[in-house]
């Protein structure tokens, strides 16, 4: 016979695990038989693609949401619901978008170009949408007929059908979007091999594979589970167990242990985006107030930021912090691709930086508080940019700091230096406009070149593609030489899978296209 | 014991009240709000003031407080602005799923702490004590997330033995739901366990120490009779108020052994929450936490004072 008091403990203990196991059953999910699970470094945010302002949305939308175009795998622009390129006038204002017919969206619903064109209003006129400054060349959208829709542009602007090919690119459901407007999200619906399903919590979001898909005989999944697995080491070893058949962005410190594992396949594509130290030069009041004179010895001595630079060994970077996986960068273009820039890198040379120091007449060592974030790999790379810069009378103070408050601190201008990545785009000019142009919202640095400002505009209204090549060029030799950013690398992203997944599409851009994906045994 | 109950209540409520206060002047203070972690990689000033003025972040404090509060008492805490989900829905999803958790954790640091600590107090010193105190000691400080991933590499991927990550529902699956919630549980549980096993241990031995306990062993009852029926049962009851105590570390554990086993639970959500500034989750969480941590005081209150008649006559005195 028990104790009163361990009667009183078990009872209590019983209830409780009877109680909350009983909720959970009804409120949790399981794994759905067949579905491939993938496992994004990232929340993905709102599902809406209006409102998307998330890597890790990209990946599911890839697969729920066409976009009139999108790329193959050499990175080339091609039609998706669109049936082919746009035609585009003479003076580069007008642009005239064929539409493929037969296309039902995951309602059920027909796709025409009125649909698209509302998409393309509503992007353009809601108030929650971050697609508007992507859209803002477009001044007008007509529906020429039900396969043809026209946009008006008020200037030539050279990026669009790229910018096409993202977010701003993806049709909405006239209906759904009339049903749900700001909580699109919710239930979104377009046209794509896989439909949402459910969002049993905020980690986890299924698709089921679409009746209506035009294409549904490429598709043989009957699903996926996107499951949010933010650390790198548990997504690794999620996947090892077979408790997650996909993983994203598996980090340079398990790519060893990934690659030699037996059951498993990896891929690994550079980044379109880049990493890079923002320097504030100019950035006084917020990035969207004018730029001004900041109290920033980098700020007020160009020099010092060449020191910084030339300081640095950004070969020894990549093998050091990132096994080597990365490729050393000091642009915002690509290294590989029909935008790489065609020029050398600065490699470390501490002579010339201490001499560039001592120039300045400034008493060493010159404090540098150096914002990070505060994960593994950017601690260990400010440390190692510590260390560097150390040898030519820099005292770089390493701020680890969590993502949300850098984004706060760069944006306000309340930073002398940060380490910050950028995703990156299709076209260079969104690599590039957003961090020059003054008045941008991501131009933390405060740049405000004038030679950099007329040729961003230049590569904007330039139609031919080779033309284009060289004013992106010219930029990335004087954003170079005046290093409001200075670049580091450009990151490699690695996909894992597991052996019996096959036919995943995994590009330059690093969204994972399960259209033709299948789940051996199970498919 | 009616008047001490309404004490009690009535403290609860002034210190659920204060929480509320502190946790929404809290997240506020921290630098970004949820528009800028929302808009992140595009950060239009137009989107950020539209996105402010939809969930009411741009309304002065006091007015935001008060509305919040009144809708919180009903159960409803808002949208979040981040998932556009529900806030209580989400809550009603991961609360039980970590409360499940909890339990688990609980009975593993009980089944496991106070048998080691008897062990312990039986021969202070000897073999069994040193055993049971180094491994107190290892589980006080392994940390969570080494030893989630050190059973993860163990049992999941070289043995094959356990799920590595997820959560199944007890129902349809109870035997599922147990594998994936068991090595969650022992890392949150080990730690917990220790300090019930050195509590255990240190009350037993003061216990077996007694006149009473002298009474008993005089009157011929057997060494296990003796520890079971006399020194660990008034023992319990500062074990219980340990346990009681120990919440608060369950809630700092369950945040990185939910994140280590990927377990859709609240601890999970908190962390998400702080960093997307998802102030309506991170503000329900918070306030749900500290409503846990009332109400299981509370409990524990009671619960001692039903074990210790004493402090019942003690406290309807006040």
């Amino acid at each position: 016979m028990l104790s009163r008091p361990t009667r009183l403990i078990v009872a209590v203990s019983a209830l409780s695990l009877v109680l909350t196991s009983c909720t959970a059953s009804v409120l949790g999910a399981a794994r759905n038989a067949g579905y491939l699970v993938v496992a994004l470094a990232g929340q993905t945010g709102i599902l809406d693609p209006t409102q998307s302002s998330t890597f890790d949305s990209r990946i599911v939308f890839a697969n729920m949401c066409e976009k009139l175009y999108d790329v193959n795998a050499n990175l080339k622009l091609v039609p998706e619901l669109a049936a082919a390129l746009p035609t585009i006038s003479a003076d580069g204002l007008t642009y005239d978008i064929p539409i493929r017919s037969g296309i039902r969206f995951n309602d059920g619903s027909a796709l025409d170009a009125d649909a698209v064109r509302t998409s393309l209003m509503h992007y353009k006129t809601d108030a929650l949408s971050a697609r508007k400054s992507e859209l803002k060349p477009v001044t007008s959208i007509q529906a020429l007929n039900p396969t043809t829709v026209r946009l008006h542009l008020k200037t030539p602007f050279s990026p669009l059908t790229s910018i096409l090919a993202d977010r701003s690119g993806m049709v909405l459901s006239p209906g759904a979007l009339a049903r749900e407007g700001d909580n699109f999200g919710r239930n979104p619906v377009c046209v794509g091999p896989f439909s949402f399903q459910a969002e049993p919590n905020p980690d986890e979001i299924d698709l089921t594979r679409s009746p209506f898909y035009y294409n549904s005989k490429s598709v043989t999944l009957p699903g996926i589970t996107f499951r949010v697995v933010v650390q790198p080491a548990v997504r690794a070893t999620d996947l090892r167990s077979g408790d997650i058949d996909v993983i994203e962005q598996a980090a340079p410190q398990d790519l060893t242990t990934l690659s030699s594992d037996p059951g498993l396949n990896t891929k690994t594509v550079p980044s379109l985006g880049y990493t890079g130290i923002y320097i504030n030069v100019g950035n006084v009041n917020g990035s969207t107030k004018a730029s001004g004179t900041v109290n920033n010895v980098l700020a007020k001595y160009p020099a010092l930021r060449q020191a910084l630079d030339l300081s640095l060994d950004r070969v020894a970077i990549n093998k050091v912090v990132f096994d080597g996986d990365y490729t050393p960068s000091c642009t915002p273009l690509p290294t590989t691709g029909q935008w790489a820039p065609n020029l050398t890198c600065p490699t470390r040379d501490i002579a010339k930086a201490r001499q560039l120091v001592a120039q300045t007449g400034l008493p060493t060592p010159i404090t540098i508080d150096l914002l990070v974030p505060n994960d593994s790999l950017n601690e260990e790379l400010g440390t190692v940019i510590q260390a560097m810069a150390k040898d030519a009378g820099f005292d770089v103070r390493v701020d680890a700091t969590e993502f949300t408050t850098l984004l706060s601190d760069g944006a306000s201008g309340r930073f002398q230096a940060q380490i910050t990545g950028w995703s990156g785009r299709l076209d260079p000019d969104q690599d590039i406009s957003q961090f020059y142009l003054p008045l941008s919202s991501l131009n933390y640095s405060g740049n405000n070149d004038t030679q950099i400002n007329t040729l961003i505009d230049e590569g904007r209204t330039t139609v031919d593609t080779a033309a284009r090549r060289q004013i992106y060029r010219q930029i990335a030799q004087a954003a170079l030489a005046q290093r409001g950013i200075i670049y580091l690398y450009d990151a490699g992203l690695t996909l894992a899978s597991k052996k019996n997944v096959t036919g995943i599409g995994y590009f330059g851009d690093a969204l994972i296209r399960l259209q033709r994906a299948s789940l051996g045994g199970t498919a | 014991m009616t008047r001490l109950v309404l004490y009690r209540v009535g403290s609860a409520l002034i210190t659920l009240l204060l929480a509320s206060i502190v946790v929404f002047l809290a997240v506020r203070a921290l630098p970004g709000g949820p528009a800028e972690a929302l808009s992140a990689e595009s950060n239009d000033p137009a989107v950020l003031k539209a996105i402010n003025h939809k969930y009411g972040f741009d309304q002065p404090l006091v007015p935001q407080y008060f509305r919040w509060l009144g809708q919180a008492v009903t159960g409803n805490f808002g949208t979040s602005p981040n998932s556009g989900l529900s806030v209580s829905s989400t809550l009603l999803n991961d609360l039980p799923v970590t409360l499940e958790l909890a339990v688990l954790a609980l009975l593993v640091a009980v089944v496991i702490g106070i048998p080691a600590g008897v062990l312990s107090a039986r021969r202070p010193g000897g073999a069994l004590d040193s055993v049971g105190s180094t491994g107190a000691l290892a589980g006080l400080s392994i940390p969570h997330f080494w030893f989630g991933i050190l059973l993860i590499l163990g049992l999941s991927v070289e043995l094959k033995w356990l799920p590595a990550a997820g959560f199944v529902p007890i129902v349809p699956d109870p035997l599922g739901n147990l594998e994936h919630m068991l090595m969650p549980a022992v890392v949150l549980g080990t730690g917990i366990a220790a300090v019930v096993m050195r509590q255990t241990r240190s009350s037993v031995i003061t216990a077996m120490s007694s006149d009473y306990v002298r009474t008993a062993r005089a009157k011929g009852l057997s060494e296990w009779d003796v520890i079971g029926h006399h020194a660990l049962r008034n023992s319990l009851i500062t074990v219980v108020t340990v346990i009681g105590l120990q919440l608060g570390a369950l809630i700092g554990g369950v945040v990185t052994v939910e994140q280590v086993f990927g377990i859709p639970g609240v601890g999970k959500l908190t962390l998400d929450s702080v960093y997307d500034r998802d102030y309506p989750t991170l503000q329900g969480v918070v306030l749900l936490t500290a409503l846990g941590y009332v109400v299981t005081n509370l409990i524990v209150d009671l619960v001692y004072s039903v074990l210790n008649p004493r402090i019942r006559v003690a406290g309807g005195a006040q």
